[in-house]
């Protein structure tokens, strides 16, 4: 066993994080995302790539089925971690090397037997066509995606023809982390870099995630204005990332995603100078850009629709309890 | 003159894409700790052996009714097809096939990998990795035309399909040189079949991974060691075609494939972390309307500059 | 004949390493057989088959490549003769490839390169 173990241990030095984030607890996600930016752990972008399931904040109702779910699909070593508060995230992360290389397979476990599958359905296209349509669910948990969202799609081909909103996941105790004003700046870093994680600019995204540390950890704000400012005009300059993001998610008001992304540039570097105070132009609360994603990602192709969603800062945890009508769950 | 080395040459060539190949995945994992804001040390470095001891480690997945035969072959199918892709590259002055048609050749394998590509997304029945395995296809419709287009200038100019005789061609002046739009769109190309850096979509996280969102253990490992084979035979492949071959100044001559390889590996690299991702819907009008003129334009002076010299 | 020998010994070279890789990750797994499980949606269910006639909406574009791929096929032979034949070959082809041309123009007036 002496080989096999030293292999087992190198292997898991740097464990895959698959991360479900409840509405609210942003502040553990933030952790584990420093925590993993730090250390290189990767961020893993199904379960199959996962060796834990980290499950942030308390997960309510359907948000711990969805745990349930995805945690039947991780192969083995893995573990599950619930981090319930952000205290937790440096002792528990730190063991997870340890555990993964001295996992033993649990005896009587049996396989889940396959469920059974329906073909796809048909119906009608805009062209005129009766093709497949495949209901396909994004959210809750997918890489860079609102905390507890779930867009219920149709799909024929990568486009989505019907989509339907709702947030999982929201219990009593669920609190906006980003409720307080001075952590203006730090939101929409957040929502900045998550924006470029959907536009795969992978760089940028961890510059930004790591100028919202930064942002929250209350440091002097001139060296962090002057690297931000730096970071900001980099952005604005990539002729690139300002095409894909032109004409997607256009709303009323805020423009489309371009404008968005150029909107929050500005307002951080305006919140960090002189934190606080009212922002200019329209930003529509979480129960408005509820009610409006699902017409604005319909006839969109499903990176542009996961860039709409990534354009707009929906706080979930400040949406209401609601189902939105007609979707049944069970 | 490229002679065709013995057949044992055969076993050193996996050894030497490998190590291409690791040599890319070293400096991608060096670019991703920078990026990060860590310190480039050697732990980073080592980060494609640590990953894929780790893919060794993992219990394999199946999804249910998945299609497992097309599944596994598209994985193992893109090692096989980047192997055999290198072996017509001559290093220096030995090339494992010397083949009349090796520019042929290895455009065949490097378009194995449309089928190859899908087969992994279509075979997980999942419907994240059928939308990877379909951007695949839909990005090489845009870039695989202006990508052959590009292999026939070098033919062209050499009036061979034999890849010792076109960088025998390059002794006094590189393709590169008069070649510059072709040299690009290869690079884009390969950009494509190895859904590398903006072309990454066919795996890219806004569908939990694409064509590998269902794979684990040693079918994942074997998908993301076949791309970087491929991207290190490709850019080994660039050097006869476009980079002068063995050709340069007081060291010996594979030395300088190599080390041009290493360039180009480093180029496509650093490329990569450069630029966000290109939407998989509008690589089509660029690729159609400006690269392919491009390309076909440059084939044409190629073909004129051709007839001038002989 | 003799350039295609060493590519079957790589053929063969090639299906053997990957056969090693997956002897040693039997050897090396924590646990050998696999796991099955429901595919991956977002933490949902799934009710239906993925597989599906998926609706490829760049149909239009997979015709124009066929006419630009068969015309590939006389483009490598061509490319090996066409400085011997003279001028003639290169004034043929490339009036070949600018009617061909035309058809992409038509495809993208008519919207055919847009595919969402």
């Amino acid at each position: 066993m002496g080989l096999i173990g030293s292999v087992r241990r190198a292997a898991f030095t740097r464990p895959h994080l698959l991360l479900l984030t409840a509405p609210g607890a942003a502040e553990v996600r933030i952790a584990v995302e420093r925590f993993a930016r730090r250390r290189g752990w990767p961020l893993a972008d199904s379960p199959a790539d996962a060796d834990a399931l980290v499950e942030a904040g308390v997960l309510h109702g359907e948000m711990a089925e969805v745990a349930e779910t995805v945690w039947r699909q991780l192969p083995a070593p893995s573990i599950r971690m619930p981090l319930a508060v952000p205290a937790e995230v440096e002792p528990g992360l730190a063991d997870l090397p340890a555990r993964l290389a001295s996992w033993r397979p649990e005896t009587g476990e049996e396989p889940e037997a396959a469920p059974e599958l329906s073909m796809a359905d048909r119906a009608e296209d805009r062209d005129g066509l009766k093709l497949d349509v495949l209901h396909v669910p994004l959210g809750p948990l997918l890489p860079h995606w609102p905390e507890g969202l779930r867009l219920v799609t149709r799909l024929q081909g990568d486009v989505i023809q019907h989509a339907e909103a709702e947030v999982l996941g929201l219990g009593p105790d669920t609190r906006s982390f980003w409720a307080v004003e001075d952590r203006r700046a730090a939101r929409r870093l957040d929502a900045i870099a998550r924006l470029l994680g959907v536009a795969g600019w992978t760089a940028m995204q961890w510059r930004c995630q790591a100028l919202r540390d930064r942002a929250l950890a209350d440091e002097p704000r001139d060296r962090l204005v002057g690297d931000l400012k730096a970071a900001a005009a980099r952005i604005r300059r990539s002729r690139l990332l300002r095409s894909e993001l032109t004409g997607l998610g256009a709303v009323a008001g805020t423009g489309d995603a371009a404008d968005r992304l150029h909107q929050w540039l500005t307002e951080v570097v305006h919140d960090l100078r002189a934190p606080g105070g009212e922002l200019a132009g329209s930003h529509p609360s979480a129960a408005e850009w509820l009610d409006m994603l699902p017409d604005t990602v319909v006839g969109a192709e499903l990176t542009a629709a996961r860039l709409i969603v990534a354009s707009v800062d929906l706080d979930t945890a400040e949406a209401e309890q609601r189902s939105t009508t007609g979707v049944h769950h069970g | 003159m490229v002679e065709q080395s013995p057949l044992w040459s055969v076993l050193l060539l996996p050894v030497a894409l490998g190590a291409l190949a690791l040599f890319a995945a070293s400096l991608n994992a060096g670019f991703a700790a920078a990026a990060a804001g860590r310190p480039v040390v050697a732990a980073e470095l080592a980060g494609p052996l640590r990953e894929g001891t780790r893919l060794l480690v993992r219990q394999r997945r199946r999804t249910a009714r998945a299609d497992v035969l097309l599944w596994r072959l598209g994985a193992g199918g893109i090692v096989v097809a980047a192997l055999l892709a290198s072996a017509v590259i001559p290093f220096g002055g030995f090339a494992v096939s010397d083949m009349p048609v090796g520019v042929v050749w290895f455009n065949a394998m490097e378009v194995l990998l449309w089928v190859l590509v899908w087969m992994v997304g279509w075979g997980g029945n999942s419907a994240y990795s059928l939308v990877g395995g379909y951007r695949f296809l839909a990005q090489g419709l845009a870039y695989e035309l202006p990508l052959m287009f590009a292999l026939t200038a070098p033919p062209l100019a050499a009036g061979s399909l034999r890849v010792g005789e076109i960088a025998q061609a390059q002794e006094s002046l590189w393709f590169v040189v008069w070649m510059p739009v072709a040299f690009a769109v290869y690079l884009i190309g390969l950009a494509g079949v190895t859904f590398w850096g903006p072309l990454s979509s066919p795996a890219s996280s806004d569908v939990a991974g694409g064509a590998l969102a269902e794979l684990s253990g040693i079918d994942r490992l074997m998908v993301l060691a076949g791309r970087y084979l491929m991207l290190a035979a490709g850019a080994a492949f660039a050097v006869p075609m476009f980079l002068g071959g063995g050709h340069g100044p007081l060291l010996p001559p594979w030395l300088w494939s190599v080390l041009k390889t290493l360039a180009v590996l480093g180029l496509l690299v650093w490329l990569g972390w450069r630029w966000p991702r290109v939407r998989p819907e509008r690589l089509m009008t660029p690729a159609w309307l400006v690269l392919l003129p491009a390309v076909l334009v440059q084939v044409l002076i190629v073909g004129v500059l051709a007839l001038a010299r002989g | 004949m003799s350039s295609l020998v060493p590519l079957l010994a790589m053929l063969a070279l090639a299906v053997g390493l990957l056969g090693a890789a997956y002897g040693l990750s039997v050897l090396l797994t924590v646990r050998r057989r696999a796991l099955v499980a429901g595919p991956f949606l977002s933490g949902g269910l799934a009710t239906e088959h993925a597989v599906s006639r998926f609706h490829v909406r760049w149909y239009p574009v997979t015709l124009l490549f066929l006419a630009f791929d068969m015309e590939m096929v006389f483009m490598y032979p061509w490319a090996v003769v066409a400085a011997d034949i003279g001028a003639e070959a290169v004034v043929e082809m490339f009036a070949f490839l600018a009617m061909l041309l035309v058809g992409v123009l038509y495809v993208w007036r008519e919207g055919g390169l847009r595919w969402v």
